[in-house]
Order: C-alpha cells, then structure tokens, then sequence
C-alpha cells in the first residue's frame, strides 16, 4: 500500500512516515503544495495524507484538483484549525475523512484502514479468501485458522493481490506498492518474495501471468 | 466627589432657604417701616383732632369717673394710647395713662420711656392758644401690629418653602432618573458583550459628549479584546502543529522494536520539544511587550552597547555557518529605551539575518544618524524577503513561502515590530542597490535621543 504524506513540519512530517512504515505502509512524504502536485501527477497512490496549510499550495486547492480531475484516491486531511467551518470546507472540497492535530498515532492508522477498506470495497476489516485470512491491523495471516509467519515485504506483496483478487498486478504495480520512491531495489525481489509466500501459503494461489504480473483469482 | 444628587439638592435648598429668610427680613423691615409712617401719621391726626376739640367752648375735660368707664369699655389699645394739653406750664387735660408730667420736651415726633413703658410721642403747638398738645403711643402695640402683619405675610411663604424643597427635590430625582437609566445600561456591558447599547437620541444632551466618549472606548475595547481573542486562538493553533508531532514520535518510539528507529524518534522528540518551549517564549515576550505598558520604564541606553552584547550572544549560531558578522558606528548613539526591550528587538532582527543568510555569508549591524534620528540597520547578502511580502512579515505566525526548511516561530518580527512601537520607532526592509544587500532597520525619532559623541 503506498501512500503519500504531504506535511510540511518537518518533525511531525517524520513522525508519521516512520508511524505508517512501522505498520508496513509505503510512503512517500512531501513537504509543500508545489511537491505534492507533481508527485500526484506522476505516481499512483492508494491514499493521500493532506495537511490543510501548507506552503506553495494550499492543502484545499491540491484536493479540489484531485477530485477535479475525477481521482477517487482516499484522501485523509490534518488541519489544526478545530473549527466546523475549516472541516466542512476540507470534506466539501472532497476530503474522505479528517483528523484534528495533535491527533493519535494510533486512530491516523485506523481511520487509514478504513479508508483504504472501503476505497477497495470491502465492508470486513479483514480479507478472506477461502481458508486464508489476511487481518491488515492486527498485521497477521492465518491459513485453515494456523498464523503464517510473514515478512513485511511478503505480508505487503499478498495484501495487494488479495484487495484487486481478479486482477492482473504488474510487478512494477508491486514494486511502487512496496518501495515507493525511496529505495533502489533489486530486480529480481518481487520474485524473491512470491518464491516465499508460495512456499507459505500454497503454490496455487497466487499466478504467474508470463510478462504481465501476478494475479490470485476470484473466489 | 459626592453625587451630583446630593450637591443639588443641598445647594438649591441652601439658597432658596437663604432667600426665603431674606426675603422675610426685607418684609419685616418694610413692614415696619410702613406701620410706623402710618402710626405716626396717626399721631398727627390725633393731636390735630385734640386741638381742634379744645377750642370748642362747650367743651369739657371728661371726670375721672368718665375715664373709668371708658377704661372698661375701651378698646385694648386704648390704655396703650396717650395724651396731654399743656397751657404754659399747666397740664389741662390728659388722658388716664398719660403722665402728669410732660411725655417730652421735644417737638415733633420722638421716643421716649415713661409709666414703665417705651413710647412714641408727638408734641403739637396750638397756634392759636399756644397750648402744646402731646400724643403718645406704646410702641408694643406697634410692634404686635407689625408682628402680625409680618406674620400674615410670612405665613404663606412658610408654607412654600417645603413645598419648594420637596419640588426641588422631585425635580432633581426625575432629571437624574434618566442618568440612572444609563448608569444601568452601562452596567450590562461585560467584555463579551462590548456593543454601544446606548442610542444617542434617548440620552440628555448634557451626558451626550459622556456618552460618545464611552461609545468610542467601547469601541476600542472590543477591537482590543477582539485582537486578544484572535492571538489567542492563533497561538492555541501554533501550538498544535508542535504537540502533534511530539505526540506523533513519542508513539513510533513506543511502537518500534528497532532501537536506530527509536533513537531517531527520541532526538526528534527532543527537536520538538525545543521548538515548542521557543515558541512560547516567543509568545510571552509578545505577551509582556504590550505597547504602553513599558513607556515609564526607559532609561539612556547605548544602542552600540545593546547591539555588541546581542552580537557576542549570537555569535556561536553564526560562525556554525561561517558568517562574518560586524557592527559598525562612529562613536556611541544613545537612545531613550526599554533596555531588555531594545536587546531582543536587536536580536530578532540579526538572528533572522543569520537564519536566512547562506553559509559564508555576511551579516553588518549599522548604527548611524540619519536627518538627525538615530538608525540602526542589519544587512545581510541573504535572499531578503520579496517586496509584496513586506509588509505580511509582520504579521503574528505569517512565514514565507521559501522558509520551511528554516526553523522559527513566525513571531519575531511581530515582537520585533511591537518593541519598536513602544519606542516610537519605525522598522522598515530595503535593499541596498550598491552592495546588493538586503536590509532591515529601525528609525528612532530625533525628539526621543540624544547623541553624544
């Protein structure tokens, strides 16, 4: 799951990177209108975490292009200003949910969850697909009612084929989803990590589709 | 001062009092006058009437039984009334309270005291017999003829002035029931509620230009507590951008099991902290430097000795960037100041020069007399601050577009700007077309320094 973080305190701005990442999110962290404008334009997100008042670009006029230009992307703002009109303005602009700082560490990751829930369609918080349970939460996978120990990377990798289950994911898709702009990685690692969770959770599962992706079928 | 209430009522009743006694004193004194003109002319008669009956030949002198009698039957002023008719030595007629001897010696009318009793005598030479008729009056009788009359006149008078009071009273009571009314309409103001209550039309036109000054403190109250109001709740708003991101690393480092991710949160935490504790000393110092609280206490300051002092504080932070910073003056400029006001004025303006000024950049602190005031000017090789931007600089938490990078509260030209206010003097941003500069300076005015070289 990737997700861009645009926050431009720098201390507060760290602080969330490093509380989403923990949790195994993807995220690429901006810090003012003008960035988070192209890094919209030139890289899909599943989320976007939006500071209201920003430098360069003002938080407001970031969502109302996003949604002008008809993304449906879940979009999350943080404002200090715990006032009805400035949420009203923020959620009539096109803001899914927002948050009121200083907020809970814990309730930004929910209400990101959820978001990301119901942005995918489901209703459950966790994802079944037959005897497989993926709890995104709790950040556990059980098999037949047996935990499956899994890196974060295989954890990440199995969660975005089990949301777009029926889809084909390219493995640049999955590389973005993992990695974000950050790193330099290798080539061959979304292999590495398939070969593991294959091992894990079954060879059936997950398909390869020789020179599109990977996919794991709709049950 | 006492009520205007009471000063009215003893005052006007003073007076009138005053008056009214004044006025029974002139009555009295006319009253009597008046009496006794007419009493003597009485006199006059009578010892006209006296001569004439003695003249008639049938005439008798009453017997002394007659006189009793007319002593019984006689009218109560009668016994207060006197006469004698003198013919050369001889008294040949008289009156029963008259004495044997002469009343007077005088002609005309005269006073006199005789039977026990002060008297007013007129004596009156018969032509033609050459006898000297005395009448004579007790002036008791006239005095409780002009106490009556007096009294008659005075009477009414008495009655009216309570009457008088009372209205006074009344009078006042019912013009200064209008003030009450605005006094209690004054009474429901409260900060909260700071509106000019009072319509002009209904107020008496003497409490008008009161009621007008009042309206336009209102006014100027409501806009400072408005102003309150907002910095209150700008600052709150400050602040919670800071505790957000101390709470936000204080749960990563809570949640991770990686001591290098812990660590990292921990000094970030710290970073926050520091940053937060700056911006509310920032706010404290605006708080404390209210214009007008401060005025009393200037002294003669040395702008080169503040300046140098500020310099050698903030030298460390500069030379971590490898800034060249220097003060220049001829001689020393003395300002009349708030000296802890000046020092952090100074120090805002050459901490932000060091905060925007590139590494091996160079900052100047200028002292100089300029049209005969006193500038101080900082200038540095920074990027300065656009000159749409200017004037927004000012304003409380307002940063530029290019400063996030830079750490800072927003406040220290808003408290530079405050001090300045206190002193009369004025900041202003220019750039120095020679150099190339950027610099900002404050313009003390010429009547509040003196210089000495």
């Amino acid at each position: 799951m990737r997700i861009l973080l645009v926050e431009d305190d720098p201390i507060l701005g760290d602080g969330i990177a490093a509380g989403l990442r923990h949790d195994g999110y993807t995220v690429d962290w901006v810090t003012d209108g003008v960035q988070a404008t192209t890094a919209l334009k030139t890289a899909l997100f599943d989320l976007l975490v939006l500071d209201l008042n920003l430098p360069g670009r003002p938080g407001i006029e970031i969502l109302r292009e996003l949604r002008g230009n008809d993304n449906k992307m879940p979009v999350l703002i943080l404002t200090a200003k715990d006032t009805v009109d400035d949420r009203v303005r923020g959620l009539d602009s096109g803001a899914d949910d927002y948050l009121v700082k200083p907020f809970d560490l814990d309730e930004l990751l929910a209400r990101i969850r959820a978001l990301l829930r119901r942005s995918l369609g489901r209703s459950q918080p966790t994802i079944t697909h037959g005897s497989l349970v993926l709890d995104p939460a709790a950040h556990c996978v059980t098999l037949e009612g047996k935990l499956i120990e899994l890196s974060p990377g295989e954890f990440q990798i199995l969660q975005m084929l089990l949301e777009s289950s029926g889809r084909v994911l390219s493995r640049q898709h999955l590389e973005d989803g993992l990695y974000g702009w950050t790193k330099d990685i290798d080539s061959n690692t979304i292999e590495v990590h398939i070969h593991h969770l294959r091992r894990k959770v079954g060879n059936a599962l997950i398909r390869n589709i020789r020179g599109v992706g990977y996919i794991i079928d709709k049950l | 001062m006492g009520s205007i209430r009471n000063t009215l009522i003893l005052w006007l009743s003073l007076f009138f009092s005053l008056i009214w006694v004044g006025f029974t004193a002139l009555s009295y004194w006319t009253a009597q006058r008046e009496v006794a003109d007419l009493f003597d002319a009485q006199l006059g008669q009578a010892a006209a009437v006296l001569s004439q009956i003695q003249n008639l030949n049938s005439y008798r002198p009453p017997s002394d039984e007659q006189i009793l009698k007319s002593k019984i039957f006689g009218r109560q002023y009668e016994k207060k009334i006197a006469f004698q008719i003198w013919d050369g030595n001889k008294l040949i007629l008289r009156s029963f309270t008259a004495p044997i001897e002469r009343m007077s010696s005088l002609p005309g009318y005269s006073d006199q005291n005789f039977s026990g009793y002060h008297w007013r005598v007129f004596s009156l030479t018969d032509e033609s017999t050459g006898r000297l008729i005395y009448t004579a009056e007790r002036y008791d009788v006239r005095n409780e003829l002009i106490e009556d009359a007096i009294f008659d006149s005075v009477t009414p008078l008495s009655f009216a002035l309570p009457v008088t009071l009372l209205m006074i009273w009344l009078t006042i009571g019912r013009g200064l029931a209008r003030v009450n009314r605005i006094a209690r309409e004054v009474a429901t103001l409260s900060p909260q509620n700071l509106d000019p209550v009072i319509t002009t039309h209904t107020v008496p036109r003497e409490i008008n230009p009161l009621i007008t000054a009042l309206n336009s403190l209102f006014a100027k109250l409501k806009t400072a507590f408005d102003r309150e109001r907002r910095f209150t709740s700008d600052a709150a708003h400050e602040l919670q951008t800071p505790l957000a991101s101390i709470k936000t690393q204080a749960q990563v480092a809570l949640r991770t099991e990686d001591p290098q991710v812990r660590t990292h949160a921990l000094l970030k935490i710290e970073e926050g902290v520091n940053r937060t504790s700056h911006l509310v000393q920032q706010l404290l110092t605006l708080a404390r430097y209210d214009p007008g609280i401060l005025a009393r206490d200037h002294q003669l300051l040395s702008l080169e000795k503040i300046s140098a002092e500020v310099i050698a504080d903030l030298f460390p932070s500069a030379h971590l960037k490898q800034i060249n910073i220097s003060l220049i003056s001829q001689g020393e400029h003395l300002i009349r100041g708030h000296n802890a006001g000046l020092s952090i004025l100074i120090r805002n303006l050459v901490d932000n020069a060091i905060r925007y000024t590139p590494l091996h950049g160079n900052i100047t602190v200028t002292i100089q007399v300029e049209q005969a005031n006193v500038v101080l000017h900082v200038c540095d090789n920074g990027p300065g601050i656009a000159p749409e931007e200017r004037e927004q600089v000012f304003e409380r938490f307002y940063r530029g577009d290019n400063t996030q990078h830079i750490t800072g509260s927003g406040l220290g030209l808003s408290i530079a700007q405050r001090i300045a206010l206190i002193h009369q003097a004025r900041i202003y941003f220019h750039d120095n077309p020679d150099s190339g500069e950027f610099c900002v300076s404050v313009d003390f005015p010429v009547n509040e320094n003196s210089r000495q070289d």
